[in-house]
């Protein structure tokens, strides 16, 4: 899933709450947690407040580009303008002294910059000065790895699997070594999220059914996630969808298990005296 | 963002609300100068309700501390929110204020 929007304004202080609220509804789109929203709403009014005070000079009002790319678990800002380049990345982090006459504070925008982003990527070419911004969601792997099965607890007892690239016979002993694995974690439930994985082989799906059978025997959920559109025929075709709850997003499966979770807990309260 | 000022026996105490941000940094300086001209040499922000701070609003903090610092007094900060403490923190600024966790540790400071 990849999705592209691009805002073009003036650059001014005025429009900061506007590139704020745009790169808001992007981070939100590419399901990124409250945190990390707020890491690239933080990280953007840094940034457009640089372009805005250093690369276009006093009265000069030149125009700023944010331009997102969602995706399914990660978002890339890219914020552009034409005025003096300027590599943010040249400047060292502050340096804080006990001697409070000698602190100063200059280069605190790129210091939540760096810590708040992933990935931090400076260019200057043709006139056009670009800094690219890179947030993950917690735990997600960078877009470069394109081959292996990552596994992440997301909180206690709900485990997220992430098979990357092609599940043939290299990759099936690491996808079930990884969901045994996360079977053996006593009562947790598993999210298979489907969102990088290109291929599956027969005895990969083989390997699925098998995890699947165990946890719902025990009464235990596994759900399916963000399958491609090319894996989510394949599961359509051999009936898989019958079988296996398939979710659209890693954060709708994880709201299933949540409201699952709740579900339980309410049921085995004990009742209490008064009530009878 | 919102400010209310009150004065203390020993201390102003500058309760702020809202986000401190590119349209209310230069507001947020100005109460906090306002005390420090009006001699107070200890001043404890109150962060509890601060749901957001950019870099110009740590600069604030910063200045109002340094300021403060050149006649022996001290900026406090109060029960920081969750998002305040976490930028005090990458930021590496969280060691150069004193943070007071909740009103009872105010009682010290009118001492």
């Amino acid at each position: 899933m990849t999705e592209t929007r691009e805002l073009r304004i003036k650059a001014a202080r005025r429009n900061i709450p506007r590139i704020i609220a745009f790169v808001t509804e992007a981070a939100e789109a590419a399901g990124l947690n409250e945190d990390e929203v707020f890491h690239c709403q933080l990280s953007v009014d840094e940034a457009a407040t640089n372009v805005i005070e250093h690369a276009y000079g006093e009265g000069e009002e030149g125009q700023i580009v944010v331009n997102c790319v969602i995706r399914s678990a990660s978002l890339i800002i890219k914020i552009s303008d034409q005025g003096q380049p300027f590599d943010p990345m040249s400047i060292p982090e502050p340096v804080f002294s006990a001697d409070p006459a000698e602190m100063e504070p200059g280069g605190l925008g790129l210091t939540i910059i760096r810590r708040m982003m992933d990935e931090v990527v400076y260019e200057s070419e043709d006139g056009v000065n670009t800094l690219k911004l890179i947030k993950r969601r917690a735990g997600m792997p960078p877009e470069e790895l394109t081959q292996g099965v990552l596994s992440h607890q997301v909180r206690p007892g709900t485990v997220v699997i992430m098979p990357i690239g092609r599940m043939s016979s290299g990759a099936t002993p690491e996808l079930s070594e990884r969901l045994n694995a996360a079977i053996a974690i006593p009562d947790s439930a598993l999210v298979i999220d489907l969102s990088r994985m290109s291929y599956i082989s027969s005895r990969g799906l083989k390997i699925l059914l098998a995890a699947w059978r165990e946890l719902s025997l025990a009464g235990r959920l596994m759900i399916l996630s963000a399958p491609p559109l090319r894996i989510r025929a394949i599961l359509e075709t051999i009936g898989f969808n019958q079988v296996f709850t398939i979710a659209d997003s890693l954060d709708k499966a994880l709201s299933l298990i949540e409201t699952d979770d709740n579900a339980r807990d309410s049921a085995s309260e004990p009742v209490t005296g008064e009530e009878r | 963002m919102e400010t209310r000022i009150a004065g203390r026996e020993g201390y102003s105490l500058v309760r702020v609300s809202g986000r401190i941000d590119s349209e209310s940094y230069t507001d947020f300086g100005l109460a906090l100068s306002g005390e420090y001209d009006r001699g107070m040499l200890a001043i404890v922000i109150d962060l509890a309700d601060v749901s957001y701070i950019n870099s110009a609003g740590l600069r604030e903090l910063v200045t109002a501390a340094k300021l403060l610092r050149q006649d022996d007094g001290e900026v406090y900060l109060l029960a920081p929110s969750k998002r305040v403490m976490e930028v005090l923190e990458i930021t590496g600024l969280v060691a150069i204020f004193t943070i007071l966790n909740d009103e009872g540790e105010l009682e010290d400071l009118s001492r």
